[in-house]
């Protein structure tokens, strides 16, 4: 009984180490095209919002240290050039009115799209993103992952398009359906909200008393200025000096994308076949050695039999598994092989592209250090002309911030 | 006898001379400590500044303070023993007139307003804290003239430096005012607040004007080198077009989600921010290298060799247009050659 027993575990353990070790990784992937949806219907200019899609976050910080996949420089390049095809989706569904990517949240827009980069390699995107407007109410959060073709990198069949494409057209397609549940009104009121929220920022003692924030800052507002206020004019002569700087901002994200286009193109081909080799062999190695583990054990319960053939079956089962296992720790070789390519892309291509990367931050700090500069001098300004307009004393000047 | 009377009048006029010494020493030092403590005494009624010949021209409230500094002066009429003389007022341009020299006092603190200096009786020590004020409101309005907030908003300036030079214009009525307990104004006296409105114009125009230029000229520098990595972009992919060139050049091209600058400048001098936004967009969906239709439009950059381009195809046109939008000429030529050598072949 006991040896029957013994014969059917192992002739059952050494059909599953056969079939582990046999079975070929073989997986399906499907990468549909998400097309893009357009706004058909003219909106009118009182209904356009403008939108600002903040540069992605790097997420650097929740990066193991171990990770080799990840380049610090790498990502702060994506964080800009994501945030720029992500913009020219929006911009391109045409139910918008300026699209700009801006450094932080804290530029006034009607829209806010900010986010974070999951993970990014030539294969697979993951991005989280938060689309906030300006009356302070979440609009939704989402995950969005992308797998990109192997034809999107062949010579032959890759298009004009990024290789991730979808999942900006997704993007676009999910603010444009929340867009359109807005009414007119609502839509205005948010052209407004962002006026009057400009407006206070800066000169709180003209417009502090135009908006409300409630306990979840919300914003309201409470009373619109009048039609030809002086101040308003000021303050949208401002605003239109604010456009300007944005948009001398997006000349400068335009030049660094051109810069790094074609090396993180290229990085982007080869680490896509270096991450896939990576994982399938990583897989076979995971498999080749479970299989081996499991044969060994199938053999040494053979070789317990009384059977001789079960014992011989056994003795081969052992033999099996301890050549599988052998193969397992070749294919992690193998795949450490492939980890190193990988680093060696990402080395190159941080090479390549921190010049860039720190002519961008050099010069986008400066021009906003000048621009914040000035602006500091207009709340001055504008400080003098409400007390000079009201007569009232507002006290020793601010920092004007 | 008459040798005693002789004496006791020596001892009288000695003892008159003496009297008068002392009256007149005690007249000259209440005269001076009134003068000095005029400002506290607010029990004593004082004319308004309008009503004095002498009173300061300025209508602006903020002018209140030299007018309640001498509205709080004795008149000198006044019955009161220790009031000063009427040769001596002890307060600046609102003493009213009365006095024995009241043209005199008038024309005191005209001089005074005017900034001329103050004549040094140790008596007008008052006087002098008020004009001295109002010299440094004359200084300032001088200074006002000069545009010192011109400096004071300079982008270029330092804030410290604005900051001080602000305070300074203000420091003089408010610091005469500080010490005269009396609230703080900006506006200095002799300037109304039209006049005041006016300078904050031109200095709110003014930091525009400069703000523009700098931004215009970061603008400019960005396209500029935008096309000039386009058009060496169009010459590579001109050097070797094939059937892949082209997609290169396009992929290339187009992959910019911010669009083609180089197709955007005509647009450059646009401070619409929705047509920049627009044309961006635009941009972006336009091949590159500008606007599309090159049927000899009339540019002049255009040698008389090249054909009319009707018949090119992708890669000529795209050639053809980075040639035309190219500003730089050597850039410009190389394309034109790149075009020749491109449709010769």
């Amino acid at each position: 009984m006991t040896t029957s027993i013994a014969k059917y575990c192992s002739i059952l353990l050494l059909g599953l180490g056969i079939a582990l070790g046999g079975c070929a990784s073989h997986t399906v992937k499907t990468s549909p095209y998400v097309q893009l949806q357009q706004e058909t219907s003219e909106i009118p200019e009182s209904q356009l919002l403008d939108l600002g899609v903040v540069l992605l976050d790097p997420n650097l910080e929740q990066i193991d240290e171990d990770d080799a996949l990840v380049f610090a420089e790498v990502r702060k390049a994506e964080s800009h050039y994501m945030a720029g095809q992500m913009a020219q989706a929006i911009q391109n569904s045409s139910a918008w009115g300026a699209v700009r990517v801006i450094p932080n949240a804290a530029t006034v827009a009607d829209v806010i799209v900010s986010g974070k980069i999951l993970h990014s390699d030539g294969e697979t995107l993951k991005l989280a993103l938060d689309v906030i407007d300006v009356s302070g109410r979440s609009w939704y959060s989402k995950e969005y992952k992308a797998v990109a073709s192997r034809y999107a990198y062949r010579r032959e069949t890759a298009t004009r398009d990024d290789p991730f494409v979808s999942l900006y057209h997704q993007v676009a397609n999910d603010l444009l359906n929340y867009r359109q549940k807005l009414s007119g009104t609502d839509l205005q009121q948010l052209r407004t909200l962002g006026e009057l929220r400009f407006a206070e920022s800066f000169s709180p003692e003209a417009f502090g008393g135009h908006l409300q924030q409630d306990k979840n800052g919300r914003y309201q507002v409470l009373r619109l200025p009048a039609h030809n206020d002086p101040m308003m004019q000021r303050i949208r002569g401002i605003r239109e000096r604010d456009h300007l700087f944005v948009d001398t901002l997006q000349d400068y994200y335009g030049n660094f994308n051109r810069q790094i286009d074609t090396p993180y193109r290229d990085w982007r081909k080869q680490t896509y076949m270096e991450v896939r080799n990576l994982r399938q062999v990583k897989q076979q190695a995971f498999n080749q050695t479970i299989a081996g583990v499991v044969a060994v054990l199938g053999g040494i319960a053979a070789t317990t039999s009384g059977n001789r053939a079960v014992r011989n079956s056994g003795a081969v089962a052992i033999g099996g598994g301890g050549f599988l296992i052998k193969e397992g720790f070749g294919k992690r070789a193998e795949a450490d092989m492939h980890s190193e390519t990988i680093r060696e892309l990402g080395d190159s291509l941080e090479a390549a592209i921190q010049p860039q990367v720190i002519e961008l931050e050099d010069r986008t700090i400066t021009l906003s250090g000048s621009v914040q500069q000035q602006y500091r001098q207009w709340r001055d300004i504008l400080r003098e002309y409400y007390q000079l307009e009201t007569g009232q004393d507002l006290g020793p000047k601010g920092n004007g911030q | 006898m008459v040798l005693a009377m002789n004496i006791k009048t020596k001892g009288l006029l000695r003892t008159f001379a003496r009297a008068a010494l002392l009256l007149s020493l005690s007249g000259t030092a209440l005269l001076g400590c009134k003068t000095q403590s005029s400002t506290s005494q607010p029990s004593v009624p004082s004319p308004s500044p309008s009503s004095s010949p002498s009173s300061s021209p300025s209508s602006s409230p903020s002018s209140s303070q030299p007018s309640t500094a001498g509205s709080s002066m004795p008149r000198p009429s006044s019955p009161t023993p220790s009031s000063p003389t009427p040769s001596s007022p002890s307060s600046g341009s609102t003493q009213p007139g009365g006095d024995n020299e009241p043209r005199d006092n008038s024309g005191d603190s005209r001089d005074q307003r005017s900034g001329q200096p103050d004549r040094g009786a140790p008596s007008e020590g008052g006087r002098q804290s008020q004009g001295g004020v109002f010299n440094e409101g004359a200084e300032a309005s001088e200074g006002a003239d000069a545009s010192p907030y011109y400096d004071a908003y300079d982008p270029s300036a330092d804030n410290g430096d604005s900051d001080n030079s602000t305070d300074s214009s203000e420091g003089g009525p408010g610091g005469g005012s500080t010490s005269d307990d009396i609230s703080f104004d900006e506006t200095p006296p002799g300037r109304t607040s039209a006049e005041r409105q006016a300078e904050l114009d031109a200095e709110f125009e003014g930091s525009m004007e400069r703000y523009d230029g700098m931004i215009l000229r970061e603008r400019e520098r960005a396209q500029s080198e935008a096309a000039a990595q386009g058009a060496e972009e169009q010459l590579e992919s001109a050097g070797g077009a094939d059937g892949s060139g082209g997609q290169q050049s396009g992929g290339a091209g187009s992959s910019n989600p911010y669009g083609d600058p180089s197709g955007e400048a005509p647009e450059q001098q646009s401070t619409d921010a929705n047509s920049s936004g627009d044309t961006q967009a635009s941009g972006g969906r336009q091949p590159a290298g500008g606007p599309q239709g090159s049927n000899g439009q009339g540019n002049d950059s255009v040698p008389d060799d090249i054909p009319s381009g009707d018949d090119d195809d992708v890669v000529a046109r795209q050639i053809r247009e980075a040639a035309m939008a190219e500003t730089d000429p050597e850039l410009r030529e190389k394309l034109w050659e790149e075009y020749r050598r491109y449709k010769n072949r």
